[in-house]
């Protein structure tokens, strides 16, 4: 493997979320062989995209970071202009340093609705930020481990509703009587995942995946990605990120994402994707089915819908499979809580790395032997050589848990 | 506000904790390095932790990523990819047909799996290990699945130990070509100065990523590392480390590491570097060896230290007394109670879980008592506390699980 070759395909797309990423608003994530599961789906290596080792816990501060970055530009590019229009003709004092010294503007509100995950990856985002406060409403299911978490990074926290739901709409409320008050673009809603920045910030972990699996062999190809359904957004970052590398002038980028299944992986009981996925089947348009409570204990796959825009984008990469004859595809996983928690547990064994349920559900397609067998199945129907046709884990993460939370799963689900 | 982000990719980004090496200056090992026989570890900061040490950023050297489970691959992959160089030469007109290395350990432990692990790679070489019967039969199985013959010989590690020598010794008789893997320093004094330079290219990436923070965190330094030791190998790579950065022709690199303070980490009933570190003065290095290991963290379980890690610790005390710049050793003990309480702290905090042989290098952050002690040190130094980071080299270690750690949670924390 030349060096040069993957120098020169890695550098060029690094440039999505180029001002979150120099900001040091997220992180590069390692991507790292694992033995054990390499060995259950030989002669596939299997590799941990450790996604929880970001600031906040979970993959979620890529979403966050693009958002929070491109927002406080847009606030701070307003400001100045709106401050410029009030001065008239007169120009900007500058000082010694060149700098435009009108007054800095005041700060802005934003206002998130989270189960928890969303909210600490926007605090501890934003932490470095000195113009955004932030304010999370969050579910009364909520784990008083996250909620201290969040108070110690500086949020304002109220902890309101039965599910996301509810805390959602108050969320939203809040946001419009501030506006009301203080003026239009002074508070900013923030979805935990219904938001085209939030995908665009998750699609970088495709761009990071491929470059490492291209300094590790230019022969290794992405067959398999296995990521966790909530609301959808993680997912439609990674179709986002799979169909820029596709359709990319990198060839050998290109070529690592040709093929690749994506698993879309949930629990029983929080399959809101497996629903509308399901409902949605050969049809042109998108048919959303609401679930009509969650009742798993991967509380942060706890969306009663997904985004509209994660079905379209899984229906673009079965289309390109279905043209290419490459391979391309999205499975629908579903997983037992049992299977999701003592895939939790294996995986602490492993790796030992503590990880929610609701990452898990992406492991339990690994460990749990009748899924593995169906998924070892797909892939196996492609021509590729099985060893370079890698799995690769989101390992997402997620801050709800700690021994005893996990401990006390093990003796609720695992007997 | 410090930069809160690190990196494992290779690729050259404007990531200022990238792992991605610009090392300017050449370092060692490079051959195992390209080989990837071990890995570049992110370094990541610590909210929770750098708000207990405030005014302190403090960065965890997360080397439990490393392939193995432990810091042990880097010495271990030195250690191989130099053996696979001499057995090239020696064989360079039959290489196919030569032989194997045959690397003979004595250690069910990490250090075992260690050199299993990385010997993976190597065509050339063959893994032996000797356990004695006490070894829990997950390890076994681990060991043997990693491609490692394993013989059962013995009711203690010593029994084990002389068996592996014999082997060793067995092998060479016959002219074959045997390499003595341990960290019992007065066993082998010839291999173990290799896993040292391995180790030691923890300290090359640490500077590296530090300097990589200084576009936001100028003169960003190491104002103390903290650092387990069992028989005293990773400490000497650290040392080792630091030195070559030290007298090396980098400004940048040489700012880093001056007056950083090594602080020594161990567990009461394992505290072998401490006795010998107390007994021994700049005009005479004594080595006390303990009588026996009482402690929880069996990993640090080595009665004596390498005489190496005395020697190089008072040459870095010395620095420090002739720059005045504060360079300084210091050598930490924890219990066993506090030990594990660092570790269960620390799978709240990060999601990670470590033995109590690395929970040692943590106790000095997470304990109260040992934290004012060691703030108190930094502190007595001119510079801005924001600018001296507290580095924890996090060595990880394969013999924890969920099971493991509540068992002595509910045995040591009541």
């Amino acid at each position: 493997m030349t060096l040069s070759a993957t120098t020169n395909a890695a550098s060029k797309p690094y440039c999505i979320a180029q001002e979150a990423r120099s900001l040091n608003l997220f992180s590069t994530t390692p991507l790292i062989y694992s033995i054990p599961l390499s060995k259950l789906c030989h002669p596939h290596p299997v590799y941990r995209k450790l996604d929880l080792l970001q600031m906040s816990g979970s993959f979620k501060d890529r979403g966050m970071a693009h958002l929070c970055a491109t927002v406080n530009r847009v606030y701070n590019d307003n400001y100045r202009k709106k401050q410029q229009q009030q001065m008239g003709d007169v120009e900007a004092p500058i000082n010694g340093d060149g700098q435009d010294t009108t007054n800095n503007p005041p700060k802005m509100k934003l206002i998130s609705s989270s189960g928890g995950n969303a909210g600490l990856a926007v605090t501890t985002v934003a932490r470095n930020i000195p113009t955004m406060d932030v304010y999370v409403i969050v579910p009364e299911t909520t784990k008083p481990i996250v909620i201290q978490k969040l108070q110690s990074l500086g949020a304002d926290v109220t902890v309101h509703g039965a599910n996301w739901n509810d805390a959602d709409a108050l969320a939203r409320l809040r946001v419009q009587e501030a506006n009301e008050e203080f003026g239009q673009g002074h508070a900013v809603y923030v979805s935990p995942f219904d938001n085209p920045l939030l995908w665009t910030g998750h699609s970088t972990v495709v761009d990071e995946i491929v470059t490492q699996l291209l300094e590790q062999s230019p022969d290794l190809k992405m067959g398999a990605i296995l990521a966790s359904v909530g609301g959808g957004g993680l997912l439609s970052g990674v179709f986002e990120g799979i169909e820029r590398n596709y359709y990319g002038s990198n060839d050998a980028r290109a070529n690592v994402v040709r093929g690749s299944k994506v698993f879309a992986c949930e629990t029983d009981g929080a399959a809101s994707f497996a629903a509308s996925f399901a409902a949605s089947s050969g049809k042109k348009e998108v048919s959303l089915v609401r679930l009509s409570g969650i009742t798993s204990v991967a509380t942060s796959l706890g969306a009663l819908e997904v985004t509209p825009a994660v079905i379209q984008r899984a229906h673009r990469h079965q289309e390109r499979g279905e043209s290419s004859k490459c391979g391309e595809d999205v499975l629908s996983y579903v997983c037992s809580d049992a299977e999701a928690v003592d895939a939790c547990l294996r995986f602490a064994t492993d790796h030992r790395m503590l990880v929610e349920p609701a990452c898990g559900a992406a492991l339990a397609p690994l460990y749990t032997e009748r899924m593995r067998t169906m998924l070892l199945n797909e892939l196996g129907r492609n021509d590729d050589d099985g060893e370079n046709s890698a799995i690769v884990v989101e390992v997402c993460g997620g801050s709800g848990v700690d021994l005893d939370i996990l401990q006390g799963w093990k003796d609720k689900y695992l007997g | 506000m410090p930069p809160e982000i690190w990196s494992n990719s290779k690729m050259t980004t404007t990531d200022p904790a990238s792992t991605n090496l610009n090392l300017t200056t050449p370092c060692v090992a490079q051959e195992a390095r390209s080989l990837n026989l071990f890995s570049s570890t992110p370094l990541i900061y610590s909210i929770p932790l750098s708000k207990l040490c405030h005014p302190h950023p403090v960065f965890l050297k997360l080397d439990l990523l490393q392939p193995s489970g432990s810091f042990k691959d880097r010495g271990m992959a030195h250690l191989c990819s130099t053996a696979n160089n001499e057995h090239k030469q020696r064989h360079q007109k039959d290489i196919v047909n030569a032989p194997k290395i045959k690397l003979i350990a004595s250690s069910g432990g990490n250090a075992g799996l260690g050199v299993a692990t990385v010997a993976r790679s190597l065509p050339t070489m063959e893994v032996s290990v000797v356990v004695p019967e006490t070894t829990k039969p997950l390890v076994i199985d681990k060991l043997r699945s990693l491609g490692a013959e394993v013989t059962i010989h013995g009711a203690n590690w010593n029994s084990a130990d002389t068996l592996a020598r014999q082997r060793v010794h067995d092998i060479k008789e016959t002219g074959g070509h045997a390499v003595y893997v341990s960290y019992q320093t007065s066993f082998s004094p010839f291999d173990n100065p290799l896993l040292w330079t391995g180790h030691s290219t923890v300290v090359d990436e640490i500077i590296s990523q530090l300097l990589e923070r200084r576009t936001h965190s100028p003169n960003l330094n190491i104002g103390a590392i903290l650092a387990s030791v069992g028989g005293g190998g990773l400490l000497a790579g650290i040392l080792e480390g630091i030195e070559r950065n030290y007298y090396g022709d980098n400004d940048a690199r040489k700012n880093v590491v001056r007056g950083s303070k090594v602080i020594a980490c161990e567990t009461e009933g394992t505290a072998s570097f401490d006795a010998s570190f107390n007994a021994s003065s700049p005009s005479e290095i004594l080595i006390v060896r303990l009588s026996g290991i009482t402690s929880v963290a069996t990993s640090l379980g080595c009665l004596q230290v390498t005489p190496a890690v005395i020697e190089r610790s008072h040459r870095h005390q010395e620095r420090g007394k002739s720059n005045g710049s504060g360079e300084d050793v210091l050598s930490y003990v924890c219990s066993d109670a506090e030990a594990i309480d660092a570790c269960v702290k620390f799978a709240t905090d990060h999601r990670m879980l470590v033995e109590p042989a690395c929970g040692a290098a943590l106790a000095p952050l997470y304990t109260d008592r040992m934290r004012t002690m060691l703030l108190d040190e930094l502190g007595r130094n001119d510079d801005d506390g924001e600018k001296r980071a507290i580095i924890v080299e996090v060595c990880g270690g394969n013999g924890v699980d969920l099971d493991i750690l509540q068992g002595w949670k509910a045995k040591f924390l009541g």
